[in-house]
């Protein structure tokens, strides 16, 4: 109880973990909302799905009871976390909330950061022995999410601590763009490389989660959950929770109710905007616009589809192609930026209309 | 002659200023005027122009009338009357507002004597008898109640001080101190010119507010001279010069406008300018400097003094603007060259990007002649603001908006019209919110529904205009 | 008095007059134990905030109709005061965060933590969490989105969030994936109908179907104005004439005939007098995006189509910076001035064809 005590000083999501374990033991009457991407997380490293080279590579660390200062990287919701989570939990077993920190480096950004925190942590001592007299690794590791978001100020400061500490302290840097760390970190790191997860073992897991669950959904829902998420298995996940959440337990999940959570465009909408552009008919293509708009999609969304739709379309050239992409690139950026839906969608339509007049 | 005569006696210049220091040999120098001055006159014409076009009585001065009756009042109330224990009075203003004219034209008409301070300069010091120049400050005041010989009988005495002893500025505690002391024997008069740094500004560091109110001082503060009052003190010495034409060269009433334009309200300035105009066409000046007069080349005429007479180098505010939006070219030569030196305007300027780009653009659209230009200067403006809105903690990027910001106006002003155009500070763009408390939910598009359901005007209406 | 538009306003859920399914979804939402942060988007006019105030008052019944107006007041590091309006029950709070600019993330973290920390007084309360309502959430600036996602997931044990967006496109991810996003599309042209001819029933006048239909097409599906577009008839002449004129609102005619101010002339003195109409439509409170959005609209009307293109391009590039800054007018200066250089030579053009 004591540990549980301390996990105060714990990142948040860790606390969750935590909860998740217990959540199977405590009785419906309390029912707090645990994200089931906490709930299902992998426990072991094995677990990990996909991501051979890395698992690989970590199940002889584990074995040798060490880690180098690792750094991982690759698109959102590709077992990153999970498999850091993963591996300290092997490693120190149930005491493994005391052994790390982890830092969420968008939310406290800067060398202020680096300097208080992550010092202190480091600066403890770990013993070689459990509370039950077991042995466990004497260090700590230090989790750093979202490490391209730290300014280059606190990298370098950074780098001093990851040596100076070695004895017993590991770090562990997670980030989607490994181009955004410093050189004088990655060299300091073993570098793993996580790729987009195959939709087939997306599948598997949410149909797993689907059992445990209970819940109503077809296996072609499903399908479509795993096929929005684009290699995500972390939206796969919550999209799926969010959708039983809205529904509640006893009614069937359908296609509308996923396309509807995850804010996907239905194709039809496409099909007209592509219609309307292709017409060469500016009225129609600003009507289609006001519609879609005050059917409240998100315009980003369907930037999205369109480039899918754009690169693999047989109706445009090469370098049509890439003079839309170029526009896309563009449109997104300033919508993202807080650009207004309506020009900016009707600036692609044009971009899109000129091209369709050429051909 | 009688006339100008008297005029230098309380002409306030180095050489009346020894009068007070030495009373004997002034009024010497005093005497023997009226023949040097002749004599120079025939010469060269130069000073002696400047110094006629001095204002000799209360009506010529360029001054608004109101401030001279304000100066006179107080000279009534406390030299003449002695009302106050202490009097004690500062003049503040630009440069070239007129503040030591009025006071000696006032002065004379009130048959008032001044006795200047002037810093001791270039005195041989004797290193026995070194006295401290705060001394030196405090014997000033002790002696010049004393009348000198030469001055009229029964004359009243003010003391002034307009070039401030060195300790006050580098020591402002110990002037108090000495001010203290010095106080009582005389009414002074204090000439502090506004300066563009906190550091030289004398009424600020001197006089600070408990002061002024410990001491009763009055301020009396002199604005720049309106464009129409020192136009007709032009006018004035215009009239003058034609009297003496086989003298001078006659300025034109271009020229005249040129010297207003630029002077910007310093009427000092002003009339050196019109004086170096008027000597333009002598004939001992070489011929070619006479080519620049002819009608066709006035506008560079007028550049060139303009140019030539710069008010000061640091510039102000609007004078600034001014050059941005009214940019100088070099015309002889095909490239486009601008003239100005618009790397000290940036940096002048580097404290404030923001604020000097909303003005640019608050005012650019008047200097402008052709769409294409606006339409490209717009587009600066535009971009130099996404600067300043994207990366306004970083200070030498708002400095890169002011230089897209100032040089894109200058280059792409093309067809500028060069007219006179009131400066405007930026449209505040203050949202008018309803906060009223009903109706919290009526966005401000539906406000015309609201009025139009109630019968009522309550909220803005948008009229539309032809 | 209170206008239509408050009057009929739909208190229940199960009241909605439209979006039956998804209400009856929300209505199992509120019931269950866990209820979610919500995101709630649509264009304006769509009943977002009638949707918000019937799950509220299903969340803890009619006591939340019991509103205050409330000033609160907040400090900023830099010791800058601000002032916000807020209108609050027991049991929520509502405020709109970009009333006061740039320092929304100040208000928003500070809100939320005051919220978090007091717990809820009322014991017999069946829930355990108060709501906070931000509205207008996409013009939230990105340190209070970051922020917010921050306080979202630490204070989730005693307070919920409720946001309210007319798009999720200014949304960082991060936010859209922490919240059930629920879209409330416009309602159609015949649902409009359908509501006003309820309401006129309502209020014992009648209205034919085809004036209502001319209300609902003129109101561009904006449930809002189609009521308000109503009542100002009423009041104007009752009863309804077939042909009768529905009013539009001033400012929309407003920035029409600038528009076509600068399709008449192109100059620098139009573009001067055009300053002066956008500073006056900008300083009574239309907002930067709809004032682009309908001149970009009606400007484009006399070109063709290459020239329209080329003219879209130019705006979504005005309009892009336009969300930078305070100084909105900069970016719309330079637009017309563009859209004059590229209608004149258009017109100039197309003369010289003639020719």
């Amino acid at each position: 109880m004591e540990s549980f005590l301390k996990s105060g000083k714990l990142g948040s999501s860790t606390t969750k973990v935590d909860k998740s374990s217990h959540a199977n033991n405590e009785t419906s009457k309390k029912k707090r909302s645990v994200p089931w991407i906490e709930k299902y997380r992998p426990r072991t490293v094995s677990d990990i799905v996909e991501q051979n080279e890395a698992v690989q590579v970590l199940e002889q660390c584990i074995a040798g009871a060490d880690l180098p200062n690792l750094l991982f990287y690759g698109p959102p919701g590709t077992g990153k976390t999970s498999t850091v989570l993963a591996a300290a939990r092997q490693l120190f077993g149930d005491m493994y909330k005391d052994r790390i920190l982890e830092l969420n480096a968008s939310d406290e950004r800067g060398i202020q950061v680096i300097r208080d925190k992550v010092k202190t942590f480091a600066q403890l001592t770990a013993s070689a022995v459990r509370h039950d007299g077991k042995p466990c690794p004497p260090f700590k590791i230090i989790i750093l999410d979202e490490a391209d978001s730290l300014t280059n100020a606190a990298q370098a400061a950074l780098r001093r601590t990851m040596e100076k500490e070695s004895k017993t302290t590991r770090f562990c840097l997670i980030c989607n763009y490994v181009s955004r760390i410093i050189e004088p970190l990655t060299s300091r790191c073993t570098k793993f490389q996580f790729k987009p997860l195959d939709e087939s073992k997306i599948l598997e897991r949410l149909q797993h989660i689907a059992k445990e669950e209970s819940l109503q959904i077809d296996s072609d829902v499903l399908n479509a959950l795993v096929k929005t998420s684009g290699g995500d298995m972390r939206r796969a996940t919550t999209s799926l929770q969010s959708c039983s959440t809205l529904k509640g337990k006893d009614t069937t999940i359908s296609m509308q109710d996923v396309y509807e959570i995850t804010g996907v465009v239905p194709e039809q909408w496409i099909k007209n905007y592509l219609q309307a552009c292709k017409s060469n008919d500016y009225s129609k293509l600003e009507v289609f616009i006001e519609t879609f708009i005050l059917e409240a999609y998100t315009a980003s969304q369907i930037l999205k589809q369109m480039n899918e739709f754009i690169v693999n379309t047989d109706e445009f050239n090469d370098k049509q192609k890439a003079i839309i992409g170029e526009k896309l690139g563009t449109v997104s950026y300033r919508l993202q930026d807080g650009g207004s839906e309506y020009i900016q969608l009707l600036d692609l339509g044009c971009a899109i209309m000129i091209e369709y007049s050429k051909t | 002659m009688k006339r100008s005569n008297k005029w230098i006696a309380f002409d306030v210049d180095t050489e009346v200023a020894m009068k007070s220091k030495e009373p004997a040999a002034a009024s010497f120098t005093n005497v023997d005027t009226p023949k040097n001055h002749l004599r120079l006159s025939n010469s060269c014409s130069s000073i002696n122009l400047i110094e006629k076009l001095k204002p000799k009585t209360v009506d010529t001065l360029a001054v608004h009338p109101k401030k001279v009756k304000e100066v006179s009042d107080w000279l009534e109330r406390n030299v003449i009357k002695r009302q106050a224990r202490v009097p004690v009075l500062v003049l503040t203003g630009p440069t070239g507002a007129g503040k030591t004219a009025t006071l000696d034209v006032v002065c004379r008409s009130l048959n008032i004597n001044v006795r200047e301070w002037i810093n001791p300069v270039d005195k041989e010091v004797d290193e026995r008898f070194y006295q401290a120049q705060s001394v030196c400050f405090l014997e000033f005041f002790s002696l010049a109640k004393y009348n000198s010989l030469c001055d009229q009988v029964g004359g009243h005495q003010v003391a002034l001080v307009e070039d401030f002893p060195n300790f006050a500025i580098n020591n402002p505690t110990e002037f108090v101190n000495v001010f203290e002391r010095c106080l009582g024997h005389l009414p002074v008069v204090f000439i502090c010119t506004d300066a563009s740094s906190s550091k030289l500004d004398l009424l600020q560091t001197l006089f600070p507010q408990e002061m002024r109110e410990k001491y009763r001082i009055e301020i009396i503060s002199f604005n720049p001279i309106s464009a129409t009052l020192m136009k007709s003190a032009l006018k004035r010495a215009q009239s003058f010069v034609q009297k003496k034409s086989d003298l001078f060269h006659i300025p034109t009433a271009e020229v005249i406008e040129a010297v207003v334009i630029s002077a910007m309200g310093d009427i000092r300035c002003a009339m050196n300018q019109f004086a170096f105009a008027c000597l333009k066409g002598v004939g001992s000046i070489p011929l070619e400097a006479n080519t620049t007069i002819p009608k066709k080349r006035k506008r560079g005429e007028k550049t060139a003094i303009i140019k030539s007479m710069e008010r000061d180098e640091t510039l102000g505010f609007f004078h600034a603007l001014g050059r941005v939006l009214n940019p100088k070219r070099d015309e002889s030569s095909q490239l486009f060259k601008i003239q100005c030196d618009f790397e000290s305007l940036i940096d002048q300027f580097s404290t404030q990007p923001s604020n000097f780009n909303a003005f640019l653009q608050e005012n650019y659209l008047k200097y402008f002649g052709d769409l294409g230009d606006v339409q490209l200067a717009s587009d600066i403006l535009s971009s130099a603001q996404l600067f300043l809105a994207n990366w306004n903690e970083r200070h030498e990027i708002m400095l890169y908006s002011l230089w897209v910001g100032v040089l894109g106006l200058m280059v792409h002003n093309r067809h500028k019209l060069s007219r006179w155009n009131q400066i405007r500070g930026p449209t505040k763009l203050k949202t008018i919110t309803n906060t009223s408390g009903e109706n919290f939910e009526m966005g401000a598009m539906d406000h015309f529904y609201y009025n139009k359901i109630t019968n009522s005007d309550k909220f803005h209406v948008f009229k539309l205009r032809n | 008095m209170s206008l239509w538009v408050d009057k009929y306003r739909p208190k229940d859920l199960s009241k909605l007059d439209y979006h039956k399914e998804q209400a009856e979804n929300l209505k199992k939402l509120t019931h269950k134990g866990d209820f979610p942060h919500l995101l709630i988007y649509g264009p304006s006019g769509a009943g977002k905030k009638t949707r918000i105030m019937c799950i509220l008052k299903d969340l803890y019944g009619s006591g939340v109709e019991r509103l205050r107006m409330e000033q609160l007041n907040f400090t900023t590091p830099s010791k800058k005061k601000l002032e916000i309006m807020t209108v609050s029950s027991n049991y929520h709070i509502e405020i709109n965060p970009s009333d006061v600019g740039m320092y929304d993330r100040i208000v928003v973290m500070d809100l939320i933590k005051n919220v978090a920390q007091t717990q809820q007084l009322d014991v017999n309360g069946q829930r355990e969490f108060k709501i906070i309502v931000l509205t207008d959430v996409d013009n939230l600036t990105r340190d209070a989105q970051h922020a917010l996602r921050r306080t979202m997931e630490k204070y989730i044990a005693n307070c919920r969030l409720i946001l309210c967006a007319n798009s999720t496109s200014r949304l960082t991810p991060a936010i859209r994936s922490r919240c059930l996003g629920i879209r409330v599309a416009a309602p159609t042209v015949p649902e409009i109908c359908c509501i006003l001819q309820t309401i006129c029933k309502k209020e014992g006048l009648t209205i034919r179907s085809e004036f209502a239909q001319k209300i609902a097409e003129k109101s561009n599906r904006n449930l809002r104005r189609a009521i308000l577009m109503c009542e100002a008839c009423k009041v104007e002449q009752y009863p309804f004439a077939p042909n009768q004129n529905i009013a539009e609102p001033d400012w929309l005619m407003f920035i029409r005939a600038m528009a076509r101010k600068i399709s008449h002339e192109q100059s620098v003195n139009t573009l001067a007098s055009v300053r002066g109409d956008l500073y006056e439509l900008i300083i009574h409170g239309i907002p930067n995006n709809i004032i682009f959005q309908t001149m970009v609209s009606e400007l484009v009307k006399n070109c063709d189509i290459s020239l329209k293109a080329e003219i879209i391009s130019q705006a979504a590039l005005f309009e892009h910076r336009l969300q930078h800054g305070n100084k909105a007018i900069f970016h719309f200066e330079a637009f017309v001035a563009k859209f004059m250089c590229l209608y004149k030579r258009f017109l100039e053009d197309a003369v010289a064809d003639v020719f």
